[in-house]
């Protein structure tokens, strides 16, 4: 018999070796990954690196302990959580969360969740809590729900507190006896704010605030009641729940060591949301060209938490939050910006060339694109009919790209667009938050207006390019089966009538649910009687006849301006009251003879 | 041909009262999906591929054992471009949408319940409704009238997983298919010289209650 090798044994003890050492990387990687796990992740909504778009995409990507901030805008729901995570907006009033159909916009099925910074809008349900415990719902804004704002099922130790309720069916509802604190909201035109508290119910209600519900069930401890000053909470483009400082839900509380007025709901508390809205109704103008002036006014924002405004100022570029120069009007809702504040004259300068001028057809429209000029602040365009030398368009635009519509298909267009120079500010009103003085307000549209600081403009190099606009012709070339009557009376689709009457339609009736009740009605029943109006001469003239009064109605709804309308309006009562009398005075006539 | 395949499939629908006994499981469900070839042989150059994606379902009523009537819809787009009327140039973005909806009448060739392979074959009057939306310009919309022929081989999944399948039975289900199914198309108007027909290859589930 051969001796065993030795090698077996060997082999067996790295085996050994190599199993506890891999035991033991793979337990060092377990903690990792539970250190991993452990460290909550802040997760931004939309983040296009990371393919994330929407609600949805963060809680799929959520850990527990996790933060989803959401950027303003809208969302849809339904959602659901079902991980310990904290879902927050970065503006309340505009981070808005809108219904998906009947199902709760929010669904909470899990424990130590918070929701802050949002605003619900509508539907039927805000959120419902479902068999979860210590979830905390705070400094949202809850508006027009048809059922409940926050339904709270089978959960204990909610804290719904500083949250603005407005005009909901119920504002919250809850089961007696489970521990749930409502407390510091303000709760506003709903039919039912609360349910009422039973005897031995262990829920608390606490300093809340009640105006105009019809019924306000368990008030709690310390309830104010009186207006809350809202700002305006009925504009449905932007509800403003900010409060104004005459407002009556606020309170002593001796526990703050910040204010001693603590207002409740939303825009109350130590930590609300305090980003104002977008200043509103900024207008400015030039005072002097030199020494150089301007003046800009804006309409105040009346809530307690606005601290004042800084008035932004960019020579001959669009105002960013990289723009750093800036004038703070203190809470004053007018300033005039002079060179101290350090306006400059602006210096001449001659812009280049432009170069790469392309132009794309399409159906009545010549796209441009262009590189940009150096030193050109904007660009001159105009498109000349070659055929018809008084058919001219102009445009003027500030970057490289336009597009000139309204043109006439199958016509040649030479087109130039010339660079120029023209100085001009760029104006944009921020107000910020009176707690910090640095949490500004947006900027959006309507917020920067520019200021020509001269008129004269500094002509660059134009180029020229010439283009023909056409219709495009799908493939298959499917007939539109719109207006079967009028295009079989007129003879053809593309007639002048049956585009009045398709203008008609799609402005007066498309626009509501009876007018498309009628357009789908109307499409369903008329290709038959098209079909035999289309075979008949007699008929054709007859059915024409028959459309001129509504096509006078169309024509006069769509294509005349409203002076013109009221001059016609005008001409009808004369003729229809001189008829009128005609009548009157043949009558009379007839019985004096 | 389309007003005869549209009376005979409408009888079959009327059948179905009478004949209804005749069939242990009478209503069926199919949900599919595939790809349609078009007939046109230019549907590459305005939409990059000659195929496009279409998804549908349909609902049966098993009028005896070997006949079956039903209704059904599909949806299926395609996006590409135009050309541009007096050029001839390609451009233009165009999106085509159809919604071709269908009553059939099909033979199937199954002799027991728990025949594990059914052959059919069918045919059906369609009704193919459109869309096209066209970059600058009026959307277009309307419906093509057309016939249909369709070949199928329908699998019985019950033998596969007895377990689900009989955990299917509670929610009425007596038998799921697995369905193959080859359908040629014919939907045109010659005198607009348009063509929606097309052979369409789908792949679905079929579910008998």
């Amino acid at each position: 018999m051969f001796p065993a090798p030795r090698y077996p044994a060997l082999l067996q003890q790295a085996n050994t070796k190599s199993l506890i050492f891999m035991v033991k990387m793979l337990g060092f990687l377990a903690l990792l990954g539970l250190g991993q796990s452990a460290v909550a992740a802040t997760i931004q909504v939309p983040d296009e690196d990371n393919h994330i778009t929407t609600i949805a995409d963060a809680l799929a990507e959520a850990n527990d302990n996790d933060d989803i901030v959401l950027a303003p805008g809208e969302y849809k729901g339904p959602l659901v959580i079902d991980k310990k995570i904290t879902l927050r907006g970065s503006e309340t009033a505009r981070t808005v969360i809108k219904a998906g159909g009947d199902q709760p916009m929010l669904s909470i099925h899990a424990n130590d969740v918070t929701i802050r910074y949002l605003t619900f809008d509508g539907g039927e349900t805000a959120i419902d809590q479902t068999d979860s415990i210590r979830v905390t719902i705070e400094y949202n804004i809850f508006v027009d729900q048809n059922s409940a704002s926050i339904d709270v099922i089978g959960s204990s130790d909610a804290q719904i507190q500083y949250n603005t309720f407005y005009s909901n069916t119920n504002a919250v509802l809850l089961e007696s006896d489970q521990s749930n604190l409502v407390e510091r909201n303000i709760f506003a035109r709903n039919d039912v704010a609360l349910p009422a508290l039973i005897a031995g119910d262990s829920n608390s209600f606490d300093f809340n605030c009640y105006f105009n519900n019809s019924q306000d069930g368990g008030k709690g401890e310390n309830a104010a009641s009186g207006n809350p000053m809202f700002i305006d909470p009925g504009n449905t483009a932007q509800r403003d729940f900010h409060i104004q400082e005459t407002s009556a839900c606020k309170s002593e509380d001796p526990g703050d060591t910040v204010d001693t007025s603590i207002y409740f709901g939303t825009y109350g508390g130590n930590t609300p949301d305090l980003v104002p809205l977008p200043a509103q109704g900024v207008g400015a103008s030039l005072q002097s060209a030199d020494p150089l002036a301007m003046d800009v006014q804006w309409q105040e924002n009346l809530s307690y938490l606005v601290g004042g405004y800084r008035v932004y100022f960019s020579l001959n570029t669009a105002v960013d939050d990289a723009t750093t120069d800036f004038k703070d009007a203190g809470d004053a809702s007018t300033v005039t910006l002079v060179e101290a504040d350090g306006l400059t004259k602006p210096v001449a300068a001659q812009p280049g060339a432009v170069t790469k001028l392309s132009a794309l057809i399409s159906n009545q429209r010549i796209r441009l694109s262009w590189a940009a000029v150096d030193q050109a602040t904007g660009y001159d365009i105009v498109a000349t009919n070659t055929a018809n030398a008084d058919e001219v368009h102009t445009l003027s635009v500030t970057n490289a790209s336009a597009t000139i519509s309204g043109l006439t298909n199958d016509q040649t267009y030479s087109v130039s667009v010339t660079p120029y120079y023209q100085a001009s500010y760029y104006i944009a009103v921020r107000a910020y938050d009176s707690v910090n003085k640095t949490q500004l307000s947006a900027l959006v549209d309507g917020v920067e207006k520019r200021i020509i600081i001269n008129d004269a403009k500094t002509l660059g190099t134009a180029a020229a390019v010439e283009a023909t606009p056409q219709a495009i012709q799908p493939y298959p070339d499917l007939p539109n089966e719109g207006c079967y009557i009028a295009t079989a009376a007129y003879g053809f689709y593309s007639a002048p009538q049956v585009q009045v009457l398709r203008d008609f339609r799609d402005q007066y009736l498309l626009t509501n649910s009876w007018g498309r009740a009628l357009v789908a009605w109307y499409y369903r029943t008329s290709p038959p009687w098209a079909a035999v109006v289309k075979e008949h001469a007699g008929l054709r003239a007859a059915t024409r006849i028959a459309l001129l009064p509504l096509l006078g109605v169309a024509y006069y709804l769509t294509h005349l301006q409203p002076w013109q309308q009221v001059l016609v309006l005008m001409l009808l009562w004369f003729t229809l009251s001189g008829f009128v009398r005609l009548l009157g005075r043949i009558r009379l006539g007839s019985h004096g003879e | 041909m389309g007003n005869n395949v549209k009376a005979l499939c409408l009888a079959l629908l009327l059948l179905v009262p009478v004949f209804a006994w005749s069939a242990e499981s009478n209503v069926s469900a199919v949900i599919q999906g595939g790809v349609t070839m078009p007939d046109d042989d230019q549907w590459k150059t305005f939409y990059g591929d000659d195929n496009y994606s279409h998804a549908g379902m349909t609902l049966g009523w098993r009028v005896m054992r070997f006949f079956e009537a039903g209704l059904g819809i599909i949806y299926a787009s395609d996006s590409g471009v135009g050309q541009f009327s007096v050029s001839g140039q390609a451009g233009g973005k165009v999106l085509l949408e159809t919604y071709p909806t269908t009553l059939y009448g099909l033979v199937r060739l199954q002799f027991t319940e728990t025949q594990w392979l059914v052959p059919y074959l069918g045919i059906g009057y369609d009704k193919v409704y459109y869309k096209l939306a066209i970059q600058d310009q009026e959307r277009r919309k309307g419906s093509l009238e057309g016939t249909h022929v369709r070949f199928g081989l329908q699998l019985l999944m019950d033998n596969i997983d007895k377990n689900a399948a009989a955990g299917l039975h509670d929610f009425g289900i007596e038998h799921v298919y697995f369905v193959l199914e080859s359908t040629q198309r014919e939907a045109k108007d010659d005198g607009a010289g348009v063509d929606l027909g097309g052979t369409l290859y789908s792949a679905g589930f079929l579910f008998q209650f």
